[in-house]
């Protein structure tokens, strides 16, 4: 029963291997390398060049670095250029979130060879329809699997999509006034943001901001629970381990008031406190401890012949449990900690159509909707800020050239795919150590000590998938897109 | 809508200029699947980001996906492709223009061993490498992979262009396709960039460009000058940054107050040692000569041209006769008086006392 597979629209490509005893597991690519070569660079350049780790959760890489720089130096922030980091974020996440629905995850659910019969409106799309009958078409686009909508229906999720391109420009159009570009930010630096607001810039936000709000409130959870409805297998399909992991904006207390998500774990079925005590185990990865001393203890070196590893993903553990990270186990922790929610009834809604508690929603399905529920709620906090934010105070704060500092910093925030955490060691305006974690990293993780595997490759094992019929394909790729899963991330 | 010759070569250079970025993008993906046999692509990104996507996703190229799927021939692309394809199987109806993201290792191209990645390479029209680290090796590549590659294609005879850039812009690309389908293969400089897209340095058009010549510079985050202290790089990079910007023209990185970081440039991010922002991040004491040297050698150059323009003027007035007699007014007829006789009466003049052997003449009539 040995196969693979090569699951294309990851991130970096990703590699699955299915054993002689049926087990499906994440071998990954091998890593480029990041935390070893930021070494002996400044802190600075650690906040551009993480950003290339991967394009979805850039900007949240480069804030980790930013904000680990600041904890280390102790590094005063401006209140505007805080409330400006956080609209950045919160904007590349809803860019990723929408981004992977109609653009990674439709295609496992609607085939490309459905537009041939599309027969809505949409000008563009009949365009396409009539070149897909006209050209010669290439094999992939020609093959297709069955699909259960309705002729109306699929014409909704087709010129929903070609909507949510359009939004995706918007988005984009926002973060570039924001940082410069999209992807790969320019403006974040310590003490704040480094763009010069005017009001013109804030005008042109909520322009933006109110455009791609009218599409997602409107259309795209609606997306989502028509998918599941037609889908009904996914609400039982790919679940992960039980325990959940939410580290929270990361910010000081006062920060926390305010904060789209709070921290805490899922841990046996109960809500606990989140404390950075995450450990990382390398039984199954191929990795060695590198014999040198370290300023923080232990720093890992590729050893591609390792007996008995089988990936390139490390195995990192929170009171030696595996965690499941992202979108759900936000809203879970969000939801069980009873903070402020934006839309409450989410959670009704997500446990009327899973028929389970949201804290068993941890499925393909749940991912899915727990994904698109909090598109609203960022686009909301986003308003808020937009609101908060006045032109006339200083974005970022000179008082102390912070290039020469000495410390520990350490950084935790909520990327698109869930926790992320970068920790770096400075001595003398020079990075000594670096360690990144990763939401993709917690939930691709392989097999540690206690044999017990991360959320991810649980998911795909929970019933046994031949990887070489194509229907257990097109079942390991919905599973693996509904983690929002990135190889480059999850390896670095 | 058929365009003409002259029609598409605006167009690539629109990307250029930055005029009228979104149409001319637009138009050019069009133009290039209207052929009746598109470019087909071979897209290699195993192990690296998505990056230089995303760009392409948003309004630059609108229904990028579609375009891919339907009209450009695509034929192997991880990042869209509902299913992967084998390059050793795959069916080609041409010759394939490869564009590579991310390196493949080298024992994928050992065409000895039998690689079908060797064996597509050759016959491929050209091969893009997109993104600084594919070009030049960048943050996450090593450089003796690039130079391996480099070397494999010289081998089989198949030619390399770069578009660095971290992420590449994406008009850069869909301008080399279709210079590549209508024009052939564009000329390019030292480091194997397009001249067309890489031929100035950002700093010429920078909005930050009149503080530069007036000395005014940013000392810290947030103000308002030219970056160059803060370890911008804008002087030595050559891209399209500050003409068309990015994500549709929305900003750019100076425009964000953001250093230019010398992205697309070969030594890309240490910079000869000076580190990505300069003088800032430490390497303190490498920095400010370099930059400045630049500026003074701008200075300098600048200085002697205006010098050397003095002096052989001097030498001219001492060793040669004026270009024109100069004959009182009232010697000449009537007609001949500036300017509306000027033109005639010039050719006929100055052949006569430009030659040496007036000259005496006039000194003794001085």
């Amino acid at each position: 029963m040995a196969a693979s597979l090569h699951l294309t629209r990851v991130e970096g490509g990703l590699l699955l291997e299915q054993g002689p005893d049926g087990q499906v597991r994440l071998r990954g690519q091998p890593p480029r390398g990041f935390e070893p070569r930021l070494i002996g660079r400044g802190p600075l350049e650690a906040v551009f060049l993480t950003q290339q780790i991967s394009a979805d959760a850039g900007i949240s890489h480069a804030l980790a670095a930013l904000t680990a720089w600041e904890h280390a130096g102790r590094i005063p922030v401006a209140e505007n250029g805080r409330q400006l980091r956080e609209l950045l974020h919160g904007l590349s996440l809803a860019h990723a979130h929408l981004r992977h629905f109609y653009l990674t995850a439709l295609p496992d659910y609607l085939p490309w060879s459905s537009l041939e019969t599309y027969a809505g409106p949409s000008e563009v799309l009949q365009d396409l329809r009539a070149e897909l009958k006209d050209k010669p078409r290439q094999d992939w686009t020609r093959a297709g699997f069955e699909h259960p909508f309705s002729d109306a229906e699929r014409n909704q999720l087709w010129e929903h999509r070609a909507h949510a391109v359009r939004q995706l420009g918007l988005l984009q159009h926002m973060l570039a006034l924001l940082g410069g570009k999209y992807p790969v930010a320019m403006s974040l630096v310590p003490g704040g943001m480094n763009i010069s607001l005017s009001a013109q810039t804030l005008l042109k936000l909520r322009g933006y901001l109110a455009e791609v709000r009218r599409f997602l409130e409107e259309q795209t959870l609606e997306d989502g629970l028509l998918i599941v409805k037609r889908y009904p297998v996914l609400k039982g399909l790919g679940r992960g381990v039980p325990d959940l992991l939410c580290t929270g904006s990361g910010e000081d207390e006062a920060a926390v008031e305010g904060a789209l998500f709070p921290s805490g774990v899922l841990l046996a079925d109960r809500l606990e406190p989140f404390a950075p005590v995450a450990t990382e185990s390398i039984r199954s990865a191929f990795y060695r401890v590198a014999p040198q001393g370290d300023p923080s203890g232990t720093v890992t070196v590729p050893q591609p012949d390792k007996e008995g590893a089988y990936s390139w993903i490390k195995a990192p553990r929170y009171q030696g449990k595996a965690m499941e990270t992202g979108p759900l186990a936000r809203l879970v922790v969000t939801y069980l900690s009873g903070a402020r929610m934006s839309h409450p009834e989410l959670v009704d809604q997500l446990e009327q159509q899973l028929g389970v508690s949201i804290r068993r929603g941890n499925t393909v399905a749940g991912r899915l909707l727990a994904r698109l529920g909090e598109l609203g709620a960022l686009l909301e906090r986003a308003e808020t800020l937009l609101d908060q934010i006045d032109p006339a105070q200083p974005t970022v704060l000179n008082e102390t050239p912070p290039f020469r500092v000495s410390g520990e910093g350490l950084a935790l925030l909520e990327a698109p795919a869930g926790a992320l955490q970068h920790r770096l060691i400075l001595q003398r305006g020079r990075i000594v150590h670096y360690d990144i974690v990763t939401a993709n990293t917690w939930n691709g993780s392989p097999q540690d000590e206690q044999k017990q595997a991360g959320s991810l490759e649980t998911a795909l094992n929970q019933v046994p998938l031949n990887l070489s019929e194509a229907g257990a394909q097109r079942t390991a790729a919905r599973i693996v897109h509904s983690f929002a899963f990135s190889t480059t991330d999850a390896v670095q | 809508m058929q365009l003409s010759r002259r029609q598409l070569f605006q167009l690539i250079a629109a990307a250029a200029s930055g005029a009228a970025l979104l149409q001319g993008t637009q138009r050019l993906a069009a133009a290039l699947t209207a052929q009746p046999n598109p470019p087909i692509l071979l897209w290699l990104n195993d192990g690296g980001d998505d990056l230089s996507l995303l760009p392409l996703l948003g309004q630059q190229v609108p229904h990028f996906l579609e375009l891919v799927a339907l009209q450009w021939n695509v034929q192997a692309f991880d990042a869209v492709l509902p299913t992967r394809r084998d390059l050793g199987t795959l069916e080609l109806p041409g010759a394939p223009i490869f564009v590579v993201e991310r390196l493949p290792p080298p024992e994928a191209l050992d065409a000895a061993a039998g690689s079908p990645l060797a064996a597509r390479l050759a016959t491929a029209k050209a091969a893009i490498l997109l993104g600084t680290d594919a070009c030049y090796g960048g943050f996450t590549e090593d450089p003796a992979r690039v130079a391996h590659f480099e070397g494999v294609c010289r081998q089989l005879k198949t030619p390399l262009i770069r578009l660095p850039g971290v992420p590449p812009p994406p008009h850069h690309l869909v301008g080399l396709l279709a210079h590549l389908e209508f024009f052939g293969f564009p000329p390019l400089d030292a480091s194997g960039r397009p001249l067309l897209y890489y031929g100035e340095t950002v700093c010429i058009t920078c909005e930050r460009r009149a503080d530069l010549d007036a000395g005014h510079f940013a000392l810290a985050f947030g103000e308002s000058g030219c970056l160059l202290k803060l370890g911008c790089k804008g002087l030595v990079t050559h891209n399209t940054c500050s003409t068309a910007r990015w994500n549709n023209g929305e900003n750019w990185c100076v425009g964000a107050g953001g250093p230019c970081t010398g992205c697309s440039e070969p030594g890309y991010p240490d910079h000869g040692g000076i580190g990505l922002y300069g003088r800032l991040t430490g390497g303190a004491e490498g920095a400010r000569p370099v930059l400045w040297g630049v500026v003074e050698q701008i200075g300098y150059g600048l200085a002697g041209l205006a010098g050397a323009g003095l002096l052989l003027q001097s030498l001219r007035r001492w060793l040669l006769p004026p270009l024109r007699p100069k004959a009182p007014l009232s010697e000449r007829p009537p007609s001949a008086r500036p300017p509306s006789d000027r033109p005639p009466a010039a050719p006929s003049e100055r052949p006569a006392d430009a030659r040496p052997p007036t000259a005496p003449s006039r000194r003794g009539e001085g």
